[in-house]
């Protein structure tokens, strides 16, 4: 297993009042090497509490996150962003990239942070872009490209790393249809190439594009739907039928 | 309800926004109370009545009662301006939540009503509290042992009222004016564009070295016989062209150089801090200009008070070499030494009170730009942290950021009154000061004075920049 949550518990207290808030309770799946995992849900179900705590930007309340039989919660504060920075690769929905440096300096900015040499950099940098497409725009600022250009930018800076786990938070949330299509076609690529990946969504369209969905509702995990053999236009009802029998009841919550 | 709704929401505006207004109203109270101060000493009638020659006093106190407003509104028009930019975002919400323009100027008119109470109630109060121990200060510095009781008038107290009062109207009318040209749903959407690059970076570079070079050999080659007003003012006008050509386009280049260098992808805080300043260095570059020639003006009126006060016996003695051999006689020419002493240390106390109002100038752009920045750099931080900055990481280059803001004004400043000092020497020969350790020294000690005061200034703002980027 190259990733085991187990009773994954989050709770925040408001500021003002002390009322504690259960984000997460008691969320356990795994996830092996190779799968694309995606997770559906409503807003406040609690995805993005539970891609926060796989991306170890805070830490649970209670339970654990293996990655690759690793506790997280053994790592120590001042070890977890190498640890991050080593291991996992982040595509957020909003891109996340800096205005201030062009593409190129934003993609290969992991591997400054690790300390690499420039040429190991460019020798990573560029099979990479050339096949996102973006080759050709490295020297542009993020506010000179268009928001499907910025976001493979953003794709590639999470893959320069050659991370364990990929983690993406609605990656296509601010893309038009085009662009998320070519977004999703080029995680399914990865995906082919051996990458694991784990992606937060609310699109059934994106969710097609896994191989496996999990189903998020009032922080657990309600349902769960294997693509199998399928092909996506046979996956998409599928989902969308659990997902409207969800949202009507949730027959299959206990 | 509806004649409170207003009033509430003109204090909600400035308690919402306190960490901007509260510091803005402490030093325009500063300034308030530094102007009472001057304007009480020149109304002051028992001067004359109480000390030989006392009037000069009076008069020498009126020339700054003149001059200080030619600093005082423009500075508060300047710090206003990025005040209500800062707030463009909630008077737009107010707009689309269904208030009239009436309405929001009616806002921005109770706001600037309870600002001009504050600062004038504080101002005034604790300049006239201060006036007895100022005129103790002046007379302890004479060495003359009167017995004089301060006396409150309403003159000084009126005028000052009159000042601020014009001035909260000025940055009324330009609050409400433009209040009026914002379209609400602009305003709200996101604006994430950055900046384009500047174009003619090398030649406005090369422009602003060349006025610096100018306004330096100016300086440089001023002499006694060749001074004027106008030189001198020309010389001025130069160096503050070169400053912002300098800060603007030369650091532009400078940067683009550091970037192209193999050792900006070696070192990750160099990375971030280097593309930083590039990326926003028109907008950064206005301010550092500004704290450096605030920082500047401070230094030279401080270096000459200094003078003037520590270069009185070399005046006397000069003036009395001088009518020897005209064969006159000091007393005969009616200049004792208690006139030459009480005119001297008068200027020097009046130079003290333009220092004051240059370094609280200084001390609010410094915070503010540090204030800026550090919203500016949240945003940026966090997104570094998620990419695996870490936190050790993330304040080590906020440092360094940080030591770039302090510094590059600060040896600025010092770098123009090192080469201002042939002009500060001249000024002083106007005042038959010779003595070149006199001059040397003033300089000296005004320059560690000012080092001094900046630091504590910086360490105090670059919390406020750490606590907003945590």
């Amino acid at each position: 297993m190259l990733l085991t949550v187990e009773e994954l518990t989050k709770e925040y207290t408001t500021r003002f009042g002390g009322r504690k808030v259960q984000a997460l309770r008691g969320v356990n799946f795994s996830v092996e090497a190779g799968e694309f995992v995606a997770v559906m849900g409503e807003s406040g179900s609690g995805k993005t509490t539970l891609l926060t705590l796989l991306a170890a930007l805070e830490r649970p309340t209670d339970g654990r996150i293996l990655l690759n039989g690793e506790d997280m919660a053994a790592i120590p504060n001042r070890a977890l962003s190498a640890f991050r920075r080593g291991k996992l690769g982040f595509v957020f929905q909003d891109c996340n990239l800096l205005d201030t440096l062009s593409l190129r300096e934003n993609i290969v900015f992991p591997l400054v942070l690790a300390g690499k040499s420039r040429a190991e950099m460019e020798s990573r940098l560029l099979p990479l872009t050339g096949r996102l497409g973006i080759t050709p725009l490295l020297e542009k600022f993020p506010y000179e490209v268009s928001g499907g250009e910025r976001q493979r930018a953003a794709a590639a800076r999470a893959l320069i790393t050659e991370p364990m786990l990929l983690l993406a938070d609605e990656p296509t949330g601010a893309l038009d249809s085009g662009s998320a299509a070519e977004l999703l076609g080029m995680l399914d690529e990865c995906n082919a190439e051996g990458q694991t990946a784990v992606m937060v969504t609310h699109s059934l369209d994106a969710a097609s594009h896994a191989s496996r969905v999990l189903f998020l509702r009032d922080g657990r995990i309600a349902d769960e739907a294997l693509r199998g053999g399928q092909s996506r236009t046979e996956f998409y009802p599928q989902l969308a039928a659990r997902l409207t029998a969800l949202q009507q009841g949730g027959a299959r919550l206990a | 309800m509806r004649n409170t709704l207003l009033p509430r929401l003109a204090v909600r505006g400035l308690y919402g926004n306190r960490r901007h207004y509260l510091p803005f109203l402490l030093t325009a109270s500063f300034i308030v109370m530094v102007y009472f101060i001057v304007a009480a000493f020149s109304w002051n009638e028992s001067f004359g009545q109480n000390i030989p020659d006392g009037n000069n006093i009076r008069m020498l106190m009126g020339v700054g009662y003149v001059l200080l407003p030619v600093i005082i509104v423009p500075f508060l028009m300047y710090i206003n301006s990025f005040l209500i930019k800062g707030r463009s975002r909630e008077l737009a919400l107010y707009a689309v939540l269904g208030l009239g323009r009436r309405h929001i100027a009616g806002i921005l008119l109770i706001e600037a009503a309870l600002c001009l109470s504050f600062c004038l109630l504080l101002g005034v109060g604790a300049g006239a509290l201060l006036c007895p121990l100022v005129l103790d200060g002046l007379l302890a510095a004479l060495g003359l042992h009167v017995d004089m009781a301060w006396s409150l008038s309403a003159a000084p107290v009126l005028a000052t009222v009159k000042l601020f009062a014009f001035c909260f109207l000025v940055l009324l009318v330009m609050n409400v004016w433009r209040a009026a040209r914002t379209q609400p749903a602009s305003l709200l959407r996101e604006q994430k564009q950055g900046e384009k690059p500047l174009r003619g970076k090398s030649v406005v570079a090369l422009l602003g070295a060349a006025c610096l070079g100018g306004g330096y050999y100016l300086a440089v080659t001023t002499s006694l016989e060749t001074f004027s007003l106008n030189s001198f003012m020309l010389a001025l006008l130069l160096v503050i062209f070169g400053t912002y050509g300098l800060f603007t386009a030369g650091s532009v280049q400078v940067l683009g150089v550091m970037r192209r260098s193999p050792r900006f992808y070696a070192d990750p805080s160099r990375f971030v801090v280097v593309s930083g300043l590039q990326h926003r260095m028109r907008k950064n570059a206005a301010g550092l200009v500004n704290i450096c020639l605030f920082g500047s003006a401070a230094l030279f009126t401080l270096c000459c008070s200094a003078c003037v006060l520590f270069g009185q016996e070399d005046a006397f003695a000069a003036l009395g070499k001088v009518l020897a051999e005209g064969h006159i006689g000091l007393n005969t020419a009616g200049l004792t030494r208690e006139a030459i002493a009480m005119e001297f240390t008068t200027l020097a106390f009046l130079g003290v009170f333009f220092v004051l109002v240059f370094l609280a100038c200084t001390a609010l752009v410094l915070y503010y730009k540090q204030l800026a920045e550090g919203m500016e750099d949240a945003g940026r931080f966090r997104i570094l942290r998620a990419v695996g900055l870490s936190d050790e990481m993330t304040v080590r280059t906020a440092r360094k950021q940080l030591r770039i803001v302090f510094l590059l004004p600060l040896g600025t400043a010092l770098l123009h009154i090192g080469f201002a000092s042939p002009i500060l020497a001249v000024f002083m020969q106007i005042l038959a000061i010779n003595n070149p350790a006199v001059i040397l020294g003033g300089i000296g000690l005004s320059m560690l004075f000012f080092c001094a005061v900046y630091g504590a200034c910086y360490l105090l703002t670059s919390r406020a920049y750490l606590r907003t980027i945590a």
